[in-house]
């Protein structure tokens, strides 16, 4: 199949323009390799009447938006999924691995061809009725509303009495929007006091507008409140009962209150929504919903300057008996920037219950964790919201930016972690209930002039991701008011780096980290080996007498990552020639020479790591076994351990290039034990 | 001389005469002295159908300096497909084609849709690229656009000045290759 000679597009494509259509046995075909991705990740939305623009169902179809999709899932922009992956387990995670966004990829790059349509899988069948079963309650808005054409998204409450006399138990929601492609997410609730009723269509359309009205109405039961409504809904959910034994509240006489999204698409449609809801009998545990900051965040007092683009709040809460959490969720409005909820276990043990690095409202999902999650007594929670109020934040509503508060007009803010969860013992409810009830009538305390981090800004000093931390690893915190105004770089002084630096003191576990440089921006240090062998650790920066709140980190045994050459992480790495110049492009390391790799992340050594000492007679070496890949060959490693004169936490390792590594920039990897290093880190080969 | 016959072949794009939708043969560059002013668009692009209405509200705003026309690059639609998406969409009274064959796309360089091109009468390629930056990524639709590209491009023509801005990497769904047989 000949190729039209076009225009060179970025990334993937790239290599077609140089290379040309790539005809090989193994070349990836719509019939075997690309249709059965799209039929397992993608067709449940990409299908005609359903929230995405354009089908994905037939090979005509991914043909048109071949070019589109290589794009769209080499940034995982599609399928979409917020939540970091990695750390806890949800129901319906959607996601592409890398050898399926590979294949789009090379799909795209060798002219999406369609192969032997015999070989293709037949397109899923999708059930059009009630996906499970008949419905025990059906709801249906009497009056469609109508929505624009184009304009802002629009957040718009609805409002559907149940005429109930008794009070349910609901174990599963099912949605059917009219407007399918409009209808972005809908979030559910429950009102005993008909407030929402009075206000259904007081502006002459079904209905009632607002982001914040819901928090006033809610609050006027606060016990139902803290019930927790009836979840959430997304386009392409597998409508699902929860888990055994747990269930919604449905009071009797209550009406069904629901904030829909609305994105606009360029075509004025009208929604109708109709909701079917499905009983069970009274569960045994009832559940109780954390918010975190409380109240939708009002208890935080958000007042974010304008400009700003790191406004951060926090707010912790200690559960008082055992609990167990089932689902997960996060409101922000458009300034939000990312959202954390982590648990530390009274064993230290941290769990990262929901991260979001980069905040889209067009996506509130309700995560529901796949098996439950237990958090005994004395798990202490930290949510922590940060909003970006400069012009640099897409979503802005001002331009320019302007103060924000916390308020009930859509260019106001809000913000809340929020974890529906059930007491472990059914007895425990009325402590649970009454501790939330205690917090979320507590304003939460003000950062004020503390040294401030955000989670994402604690990152791999050689790899610059955030994460997980391991003994001995060389980290860099990114934050505020965390060390002097100019720069100040430690100098070791008897074989050993201070932890003390500028005024600055980072703690591990009230255990000072060895530092390597401090500013009150930018602070790098090495992690305490005392973390080795914990699940988890809790990080402070101290100033003066002025500490941060602390940061719950995981840890893991190691994290290897190989410093790069220009610092951000990829690229050329941090490496040297045999004759000990810089490896660089043009100065590349001929075939089978020797390189020395610098790197961090090693873990635990022999003779055991000492905190900030520089290695000048001993020599410690990884507990854990060090291999290298270059250009996905093993080399052989002639030593892997301390680097002469270098702080410990960061280690050397000689390799010899394998025969067979090609010219040019070759990715290299260096694995400790079964862990591998980051993606994207080069050498050059002659 | 030689060089500057080539400089001038090197501005001067002869764009290719379209028959619309409507059976009609569309003459891009007309001795009229209005500028041209292309819109590629697809039917299922979604930043495309959301940009409809404000190529409408630019085409109204700018008439009496440029003619608008659409560029549908997808070759299974009909014309009919095409008014009723025009219609949907919002999109004013001006000219539409189908452009199975990307004859246009080749003229202009284009390479997603939404995209815009500004021709001047001489020929000149004026501005090329997004209309705004009403997106700042294929994901993510801005609150307020901030940047109206193509509407500053069409002042400066009309003033007689020079384009400041004269291409913009356009944001949107990618044209696909021409599909064999079409």
């Amino acid at each position: 199949m000949t190729v039209a000679p076009r225009l060179c597009l970025p990334v993937a494509l790239l290599a077609a323009c140089l290379l040309g259509p790539i005809a090989n046995a193994q070349t990836p075909t719509w019939s075997e390799n690309i249709a059965p991705i799209l039929y397992a990740n993608c067709t449940t939305c990409h299908r005609p009447g359903q929230v995405a623009p354009f089908s994905l169902l037939t090979y005509t179809d991914a043909f048109q938006h071949g070019r589109t999709m290589a794009a769209q899932t080499q940034s995982r922009t599609m399928p979409p999924w917020k939540p970091e992956t990695g750390w806890t387990s949800f129901r319906d995670q959607r996601g592409l691995s890398s050898d399926q966004i590979s294949l789009i990829q090379q799909w795209v790059a060798a002219g999406m061809p369609q192969g032997d349509t015999a070989k293709a899988p037949a397109p899923p069948t999708y059930v059009d009725g009630w996906q499970l079963g008949t419905p025990d309650l059906i709801l249906q808005m009497p009056k469609g509303y109508s929505v624009p054409a184009d304009g802002p998204d629009i957040y718009r409450n609805f409002v559907f009495p149940t005429g109930t006399t008794t009070d349910h138990w609901v174990r599963a929601i099912e949605l059917k929007p009219s407007a399918r492609a409009l209808v972005h997410h809908v979030l559910l609730f429950t009102d005993t006091t008909g407030t929402a009723r009075g206000m259904d269509s007081q502006d002459g359309s079904p209905g009632f507008p607002g982001f914040n009205s819901i928090p006033n109405i809610l609050l006027k039961d606060p016990l139902n409140a803290l019930s927790g409504g009836l979840g959430g809904w997304v386009p392409g959910t597998t409508p699902a009962f929860l888990p055994s034994g747990i269930a919604y509240s449905l009071p009797a006489g209550s009406d069904v209150m629901i904030q829909t999204h609305f994105h606009p698409n360029g075509k004025a449609d009208v929604e109708q929504t109709t909701i079917g809801i499905y009983y069970t009998s009274k569960p045994p545990r009832s559940i109780t919903q954390l918010q975190a900051p409380a109240i939708f965040g009002r208890q935080a007092n958000i007042d974010i300057p304008a400009g700003q683009s790191d406004y951060t709040v926090r707010s912790s809460f200690t559960f008082p008996v055992d609990v167990d959490a089932f689902s997960v969720s996060a409101h922000v409005h458009y300034l939000g920037r990312g959202t954390r909820l982590t648990a530390t276990l009274p064993t230290g043990e941290v769990k990262i219950l929901l991260w979001i690095k980069d905040w889209n409202f067009n996506w509130q999902d309700t995560y529901i964790y796949k098996d439950l999650i237990a958090l005994p007594k004395g798990t202490r929670i930290d949510g922590e919201l940060v909003y970006d109020n400069s012009s640099g934040n897409p979503y802005n509503p001002n331009s320019p930016p302007k103060r924000v508060q916390w308020g009930e007009q859509s260019t106001d803010e809000m913000g809340s972690l929020i974890l529906n969860v059930v007491p472990h013992v059914a007895s425990d409810l009325t402590t649970l209930q009454l501790a939330v009830a205690v917090y979320s009538g507590t304003t939460a305390p003000a950062v004020g002039t503390k040294p401030l981090l955000i989670s994402a800004g604690v990152v791999d000093g050689a790899s610059a991701l955030s994460g997980a931390v391991s003994p001995g690893k060389v980290v860099v915190l990114y934050g505020q008011r965390m060390g002097p105004a100019n720069l100040a770089v430690s100098q070791p002084s008897g074989g050993k780096y201070p932890s003390s630096l500028g005024g600055t003191q980072v703690f591990f576990d009230n255990v000072p980290a060895p530092l390597l440089y401090s500013s009150t921006g930018q602070v790098s240090a090495i992690v305490p080996y005392a973390v080795d062998g914990k699940p988890g650790t809790q990080m402070k920066v101290q100033v003066g007498s002025l500490v941060s709140d602390p940061i719950a980190l995981p840890v893991t045994p190691v994290g290897p990552s190989i410093f790069s050459a220009n610092t951000s992480g990829t690229g050329q790495g941090a490496i040297l020639n045999s004759d000990l110049s810089v490896n660089t492009s043009a100065n590349p390391a001929p075939k089978n020479s020797i390189i020395v790799i610098y790197a961090t992340g090693e873990g635990q050594t022999s003779p055991d790591g000492v905190d900030g000492q520089q290695a000048l007679t001993t020599f410690p070496k990884p507990l854990q076994p060090v291999t290298v890949n270059i250009g996905g060959l093993p080399a052989q490693v002639l030593y892997a351990g301390a680097a002469p004169s270098l702080v410990a936490g960061v280690i050397q390792i000689n390799a010899q290039l394998p025969p067979g590594v090609p010219s040019g920039d070759v990715p290299v990897q260096v694995v400790v034990g079964t862990t591998s290093s980051q993606q994207g880190i080069t050498v050059a080969v002659k | 001389m030689w060089r500057l016959l080539w400089l001038l072949a090197a501005t001067f794009s002869p764009l290719p005469d379209m028959t619309d939708t409507q059976g009609h043969r569309q003459k891009l560059t007309q001795p009229d002295g209005k500028a041209a002013v292309i819109f590629f668009v697809t039917s299922d692009c979604p930043i495309a159908n959301y940009s409809a209405r404000e190529i409408n509200r630019i085409c109204a705003a700018y008439g009496s300096h440029a003619r608008c026309y659409l560029d549908y690059v997808e070759p299974d639609l009909t014309p009919k497909q095409v008014s009723t998406h025009m219609t949907d969409y919002g999109h004013g009274d001006y000219p539409a084609f189908i452009d199975g064959k990307q004859l246009l796309v080749k003229a202009l360089g284009a390479t997603v849709t939404p995209e815009a091109a500004l021709v001047l009468p001489d020929g000149t390629l004026a501005y090329r690229g997004k209309i705004d930056n009403q997106y700042a990524s294929p994901g993510v639709r801005r609150t307020q656009v901030t940047e109206k590209y193509l509407r500053d491009a069409l002042d400066a023509v009309v003033a007689g000045k020079p384009v400041a801005v004269p291409r913009t990497n356009p944001i949107g769904c990618f044209i696909p290759p021409v599909r064999a047989g079409k």
